[in-house]
């Protein structure tokens, strides 16, 4: 992290130095380079994120929960045996298993009830939720593109990732402790499904210390930078670019 | 000699041989007619929800009167009708929303609106089921904040009027003419006060440009009017 800021002090130096040799009065090359600063550090920021978010719109409150819970109804509640899905189910189970009631089954219907429609929710919520981390992911690729040519943004960019406070890294964070608790879900089901009756609410057996516990490993450095290459790229753009417009003036400036 | 003509006149003669002064309105006019499109936008997109949820209430409340008014002699009606007499039925079904209409001047500062909604759902259920009261925003827009006309005119704004006289008596006294300045029958004070003047008088200028057009433009009946909220 720090050679980044390194790199991105550098290259506000050697633009100053650059823009001073180029100008020939000091007011004009302070002008010059607050404005440049008032541009790269307050106006672009602004303007990609408001651009990003014209080109992608972010959907309402309003519209994300209606869609989300119209998407929810169509699917199966394991939580009301009434559910005609339910229903359908449990003709389909009964027939498998050559029984003409849940009560003769060897599993507990309730169980496997409640694990198809854990599994059609979180279909349903992954779908909608992954929707809009996608949006605000394709907002956020105007900046990383802006970062390019704006080294204040590649700098914020690359300490948020660095730091693992990014978007991507809170995406990636949410999304294992999802998949913990769908794995956490799925194995209560099951287990109900596999060692109980159905109908039996009273079956109770410690199984929480066979849940393992959460582990996140978060991505590695490497992994983290391999989406940055813009803002690198500018970082050593800037410093390149900024060194050769230095000797190019320091070469034509002649004593007298 | 009239002294105010002679200053404006040099005065004038600095600002624009250097091209500053374009380049400050330039930048001035720019940014401000993008904040007050911004602006607007945001506030078109205020009401277009807004309108949206109207439409969804509006649906809701047809569908209970109209159940309401169903034949009970047809068996499939009964169920129908039994529900849109239920409170709790009417209650879930039939909730209606608490708006906060845009006014005329949130075109100027969106401020808070980003974040918190201008309308909520009114529920008899407990509150708790109902603590989720802000609206989607991606958190990297929410940290660079909105390009307002209250933004270029608090942010902006400083950095143009610092650029316009950060030199204003340094530049007579590094160019060597302070001292010829100094000896003139114009007391040097009067002469800071004109210069201060013609800036004062330019930068004026561009804000009662920029916000007449704004609150022209968002429908603002009295744009000298302190706030547009009701008075005590």
């Amino acid at each position: 992290m720090l050679a980044f800021y390194c790199l991105y002090g550098l290259a506000w130096v050697i633009g100053s130095v650059g823009v001073s040799a180029q100008s020939w009065s000091s007011a004009r090359s302070l002008l010059l380079l607050l404005g440049f600063w008032m541009v790269a550090c307050i106006l672009i920021p602004k303007a990609t994120a408001n651009l990003g978010a014209t080109l992608y719109p972010t959907p309402t409150r309003f519209a994300f929960t209606k869609d989300l819970h119209e998407d929810v109804k169509k699917g199966l509640d394991g939580h009301n045996p009434e559910d005609e899905r339910v229903k359908a189910l449990e003709t389909k189970v009964l027939a498998q298993y050559r029984v003409d009631s849940v009560s003769k089954l060897p599993i507990n219907f309730d169980g496997l009830a409640m694990q198809e429609g854990e599994k059609y929710t979180s279909r349903v919520y992954d779908k909608h939720v992954g929707d809009l981390q996608r949006t605000f992911q394709d907002q956020n690729r105007v900046s990383d593109w802006a970062s390019l040519f704006n080294p204040y943004l590649a700098i914020r960019n690359l300490s948020m990732a660095l730091a693992g406070s990014d978007y991507s890294q809170s995406v990636d964070f949410g999304r294992a402790a999802e998949a913990y608790r769908f794995r956490m879900v799925e194995y209560l089901n099951n287990y109900l499904r596999d060692h109980s009756k159905t109908g039996d609410w009273k079956f109770k057996v410690n199984i929480w210390q066979h849940l393992p516990d959460f582990q996140y490993q978060p991505p590695t450095a490497g992994t983290v930078l391999s989406h940055y290459g813009w803002a690198i790229t500018s970082l050593l753009v800037w410093v390149l670019g900024g060194l050769w417009l230095v000797y190019r003036t320091a070469n034509r400036i002649t004593p007298l | 000699m009239n002294p105010f003509r002679t200053v404006f006149r040099l005065e004038w003669l600095t600002l624009t041989r250097s091209h500053l002064i374009y380049w400050l309105a330039g930048l001035l006019l720019v940014t401000g007619l993008y904040a007050i499109f911004y602006g607007q936008t945001e506030v078109r997109r205020q009401q277009q929800t807004i309108a949206v949820l109207h439409r969804d209430e509006q649906a809701r409340l047809d569908t209970l009167r109209r159940h309401l008014a169903l034949d009970t002699t047809w068996a499939g009606n009964a169920q129908k009708w039994k529900d849109a007499r239920d409170p709790y039925f009417v209650d879930v079904e039939g909730y209606r929303y608490a708006i906060a209409y845009p006014g005329p001047l949130t075109a100027f500062s969106l401020g808070q609106r980003d974040l918190y909604p201008t309308y909520q759902e009114v529920m008899g259920r407990a509150l708790q089921r109902q603590l989720n009261p802000t609206e989607l925003a991606n958190p990297q827009k929410l940290l660079v904040g909105s390009f307002d006309l209250a933004f270029v005119l608090v942010y902006l704004l400083p950095l143009l009027l610092i650029v316009l006289g950060y030199n204003l008596l340094s530049a007579e006294s590094e160019g060597g003419t302070l001292a010829l300045l100094q000896t003139q029958a114009v007391s040097l004070r009067r002469v800071l006060g004109l210069k201060l003047l013609i800036r004062f008088g330019l930068v004026s200028a561009g804000i009662v440009a920029l916000v007449g057009l704004a609150g022209l433009l968002n429908g603002v009946k009295d744009i000298g009017k302190l706030t547009y909220l009701k008075q005590f």
